[in-house]
């Protein structure tokens, strides 16, 4: 490999923070190689020479290669154009790889113009890519190719974009227009197409992004993608938060799903894919939205996901100031889940994290922090109310956690405030207890409160219903046998009904358990040996002795 | 309906759609006709629905009837099925199709109902363990897991709702490949898969508590089995949020309608669609103290009288402490020894009545002692002796009688209260 091509090698890494780089190579090259060079003179000396040999051919490049670095657009273009020209016909090896270098670099010239929003005209790159491609083809680590097709910064799904990027994607396409035979080619057009349709009208080609998705993982299997497929991954992604973040819902879920499962399974063994910046903040993103729309009720999942998205968001994105859609969806959808978790796991206050802290003087984050007390607190109505001040958008968006918030708040407050308070409550005080917003509270509502409560093991209290009076007794005085007899009494075959329809089995939970163990744990309990709590005194020796002790003396007492 | 299946089984189901009068009389009318003449042209006219076949398929002239070739297929059909099985029996099998021949005779047993001889066939197939499983040809290994499937199917068909689930899941668990094997339908159909997935469904919503559906929809493990079967799933989501009323439309509409149509499915299908009722109402016994059956009918969406009738049979047979009282379930807290208090508080007014009017006889026998001893009269003395034997004599018999009292009283209550003694 030659001087040139490494210093090829470094301008195509050129972009944002690449410009302070170039500018201390540009020094470098004069030291070397520029010093020797008279700028116009030995162009045109060399342009009347008859003999065209290496040496002319290589100090052309190089004249044009320095112009470039000036940004002296014109005459980088003039010099490379010369050389073109005089090497036309030429078979020689020299001649072929020196106009391969020059065509590179003219179109390397003309994206970095680009970049800085130059936008010249097509007149010279358009021949240029008809050569390249014509003569050498489009390998797939062609760098330039992604260098002059590039996307625009940032990401599809946010709400500001850089100037000038519409005009610059217009340009971008017209330059693939004669290009189109080329497979990658369309793949790019396609990327670039999608880009285009969402800033213009702000809709997305369902069939492009299909197309995409066809071609995304279809020709390697196991094995490293390349850059411009991870690029496609990730736009797929963009596309699906995208539609996600405007309209609350994602048409088709079963391929959303899909796609995200063959992403994280390439994710684990791809480096390509698990260490790009914007995958690494997409995938945690739209993973959370998929746990979102699924309903799931895995909320220790969602908080590690959103946690996640935020402090990728940090590093992508510096100070924060929370006032983007997409900042205020993770934040709350983070503060949100950390708050159903709160009973669980509580001893972290999201909001001494670095990076909730940095936003405190913000008001989302101050209103967001009176949720979190008022819930903690247990304030119902307050929590209503401080809720209601968030922006709505992220309220559409976290509508399931907002309703989890809310049951979670309610079965909190009546086990940890009512229950042990009375002994005696009416469904409809309850009703009023435990509204939180001007939604009223249905009795059905309660009721599938208590109910799932007592069959999840969360009531802390016993409690029975009076359903002819609509009144709830709490306290562990009502637990009372069920049945007038004794397990041991029945026959085998009203065991195995009585089993079935559940007067036997004890209240524990059988958590995280195998299929066989879950099983053997039910069997255990079916076959009589008493294993945790149970709804209903258990008629065992002790109890019995102690009733006929109570009995006794109820008939020998006057 | 009745697509890709032959043999005995395409005659049982055929019997089964027609005695339910399920379909349209025209279809009843084509399906018996169908089978009539399939059987005609097997040569297996011996069954003893023939001439139900016959009356609703309205022949006119009857098939011509082929030569039979293969007798055990008409015994089968005939429901000679011990003579069937000792024809397969004696049948020189070929080592390697062993599982086969195997699969032949579970069919057999479980259409003659004979749950006896499948215990013993369990017995052979757990004989055959797992890496032996490996080496057998992909036919045999195909036979024997359809042989557990159908031994797991049998556990349905008599009632043992959580055997037939917690068999099921130890063999989707142990055995990696039973899940694709499950996902498609075989070519040679007895039990269709869906018909197997439903047991499943109706085994597992019974079998399992409550309490702790949560946890079963929680097993990591059954995560794939999730994809096979959404439809329990989609059931005990609406049991675990107490949508009780959602999960009846569906347990009495479209279970019901599967269950209904199919010859496996039905056989038990009564039994365990009250049984799901049962642990509903009992749910609600449970959390309450008063509850009324018009509330319960509503919400449930069950008639009020079936819900009455269930009610009061199982507060009736589960010896609840429940009573009801017109429209009112109300829980009425009845000890343990209740029953027998009042027994023993009759018991015990009989004994001291007996006692109080045999110490008074006492008494009276002291003071004609005493009388006699003052008397000192020789005359009146021997008279007296007679009555006092007398006397005794019959205090004798009496005393007897109220010892006899007495061991009643024991047994009533030993009988009674039987785990009083098993707890001792």
């Amino acid at each position: 490999m030659s001087d040139d091509e490494e210093n090829y090698d470094d301008f195509m890494m050129s972009d944002d923070d690449g410009m302070i780089e170039m500018e201390d190579d540009e020094d470098d090259e004069e030291n070397t190689t520029g010093s020797g060079l008279p700028k116009d003179e030995s162009g045109n000396d060399i342009s009347d020479s008859a003999e065209i040999n290496r040496q002319s051919l290589e100090d052309l490049y190089e004249i044009g290669v320095y112009y470039g670095e000036e940004q002296d657009w014109v005459q980088a273009q003039t010099t490379l154009k010369k050389l073109l020209d005089i090497s036309r016909g030429d078979v020689s090896e020299d001649a072929v790889h020196w106009r391969h270098k020059s065509l590179l670099q003219i179109l390397h010239f003309w994206a970095v113009r680009m970049h800085y929003n130059d936008l010249p005209k097509l007149d010279d790159v358009i021949p240029a890519c008809k050569e390249l491609i014509r003569q050498f083809g489009i390998q797939h680590d062609d760098k330039v190719w992604s260098e002059i097709f590039t996307t625009p910064r940032g990401f599809l799904f946010e709400d500001k974009f850089e100037p000038l990027v519409v005009a610059r994607i217009e340009l971008q396409l017209e330059c693939m227009e004669p290009l189109l035979m080329d497979k990658t080619i369309q793949l790019r057009h396609n990327i670039l197409s999608i880009w285009r349709d969402r800033l213009l009208s702000d809709s997305i080609d369902e069939s492009r992004v299909k197309f995409l998705e066809s071609r995304c993982f279809d020709d390697n299997t196991g094995q490293e993608l390349d850059a411009l497929h991870v690029e496609m991954v990730s736009l797929i992604l963009q596309c699906y938060i995208h539609e996600f973040m405007s309209s609350g819902k994602v048409n088709s879920r079963a391929k959303f799903s899909e796609f995200l499962a063959k992403i994280e399974s390439h994710a684990s063994k791809s480096l390509a894919v698990s260490q790009t910046l914007g995958i690494m903040m997409q995938l945690p993103l739209a993973q959370s939205i998929e746990q979102v729309l699924q309903k799931s009720p895995n909320t220790k999942r969602l908080q590690r996901l959103f946690w996640s998205s935020l402090k990728q968001m940090e590093e992508i994105g510096g100070p924060q100031k929370f006032n983007s859609r997409l900042e205020e969806f993770i934040l709350c959808g983070f503060i949100f889940s950390s708050m159903i978790m709160y009973r669980e796991n509580g001893e972290v206050n999201p909001f001494d994290l670095e990076q909730v802290k940095v936003g405190r003087e913000m008001e989302m984050v101050q209103i967001l922090q009176d949720c979190y007390s008022n819930f903690v607190q247990l304030n119902l109505p307050q929590l209503g109310i401080s809720i209601s001040r968030l922006p709505t958008g992220a309220l559409c968006l976290l509508d399931v956690l907002v309703n989890e918030i809310y049951q979670v708040a309610q079965i909190a407050k009546l086990w940890k405030s009512l229950a042990p308070l009375f002994s005696c409550i009416s469904l409809q005080d309850l009703q009023k207890e435990l509204q939180i917003n001007e939604v009223p509270v249905t009795r059905d509502h309660i009721l599938t409160i208590l109910m799932t409560s007592i069959m999840k093991d969360r009531a802390a209290v016993y409690y029975k219903l009076d359903l002819k009076q609509d009144l709830v007794y709490f306290g562990n005085e009502n637990k009372v046998p069920l049945s007038l007899w004794a397990k041991q009494s029945l026959t085998l075959d009203e065991l195995e009904r009585s089993n079935d329809i559940g007067m036997w089995h004890s209240t524990r939970k059988l958590k995280h358990k195998e299929a066989n163990a879950f099983f053997q744990d039910l069997q255990r309990q079916r076959v009589g040996e008493f294993e945790g709590d149970s709804f209903q005194p258990r008629c065992n020796q002790d109890n019995l002795i102690h009733e006929l002790a109570s009995q006794a003396a109820r008939v020998w007492s006057p | 309906m009745l697509q890709g299946f032959e043999g005995a089984i395409l005659v049982e189901r055929v019997n089964h759609l027609i005695c339910k009068g399920y379909g349209s009389e025209q279809e009843r009318k084509d399906w018996a006709r169908g089978i009539v003449e399939y059987l005609c042209g097997i040569g297996c006219i011996s069954t003893p629905y023939w001439n139900r076949f016959l009356a609703i398929g309205c022949f006119e002239i009857l098939p011509k009837v082929a030569f039979c070739e293969s007798t055990i297929l008409q015994r089968i059909i005939a429901h000679e099925y011990v003579e069937a099985v000792a024809l397969l029996e004696t049948n020189d099998i070929d080592v390697g199709a062993h599982c086969r021949s195997l699969e032949a005779i579970t069919e057999i047993m479980i259409l003659s109902r004979n749950f006896r001889e499948l215990d013993e066939i369990e017995y052979q197939v757990t004989g055959i363990n797992f890496s032996r499983q490996e080496s057998l040809g992909e036919l045999e290994a195909n036979a024997l897991r359809r042989i557990k499937l159908l031994l797991c199917a049998s556990l349905y068909l008599r009632g043992k709702y959580f055997d037939c689930a917690s068999c099921f899941f130890k063999l989707l668990t142990n055995d990696c490949r039973m899940m694709d094997f499950l996902n498609q339908e075989s070519s040679k159909k007895f039990l269709t898969n869906s018909e197997l997935l439903m047991m499943i469904q109706i085994s597992t919503l019974v079998a399992i508590p409550l309490d702790n559906y949560e946890d079963f929809t929680n097993i990591e493990e059954l995560g794939p089995f999730q994809k096979i079967c959404p439809s329990l799933y989609y059931c005990l989501g609406l049991l675990i949020n107490t949508s009780f009323g959602k999960f009846f439309q569906l347990w009495h509409g479209d279970i019901n309608e599967q269950c209904n149509k199919s010859f496996f499915l039905d056989q038990n299908w009564e039994t365990a669609q009250c049984m799901m009722r049962e642990k509903i109402y009992f749910f609600y016994l449970r959390v309450s103290t008063d509850i009324e059956i018009s509330y319960l009918s509503q919400i449930l969406g069950i008639e009020e009288s079936l819900v009455k009738e269930e009610i009061e049979n199982l507060i009736y047979s589960a010896h609840l402490c429940f009573e009801i009282k017109g429209n009112t379930i109300h829980y009425k807290r009845s000890f343990f020894l209740e029953s027998v208090v009042s027994q023993l508080r009759s018991n015990e007014k009989m004994i001291a009545s007996r006692l109080e009017s045999q110490s008074l006889k006492n008494r009276e026998m002291r003071n004609l002692l005493q009388s006699m001893i003052i008397d000192n009269n020789e005359n009146s003395r021997s008279i007296a002796g007679d009555a006092l034997l007398r006397s005794e004599r019959h205090g004798l018999g009496r005393e007897g009688s109220e010892l006899m009292d007495l061991d009643e009283i024991n047994d009533v209550s030993d009988t009674d209260n039987q785990s009083v003694e098993i707890g001792n």
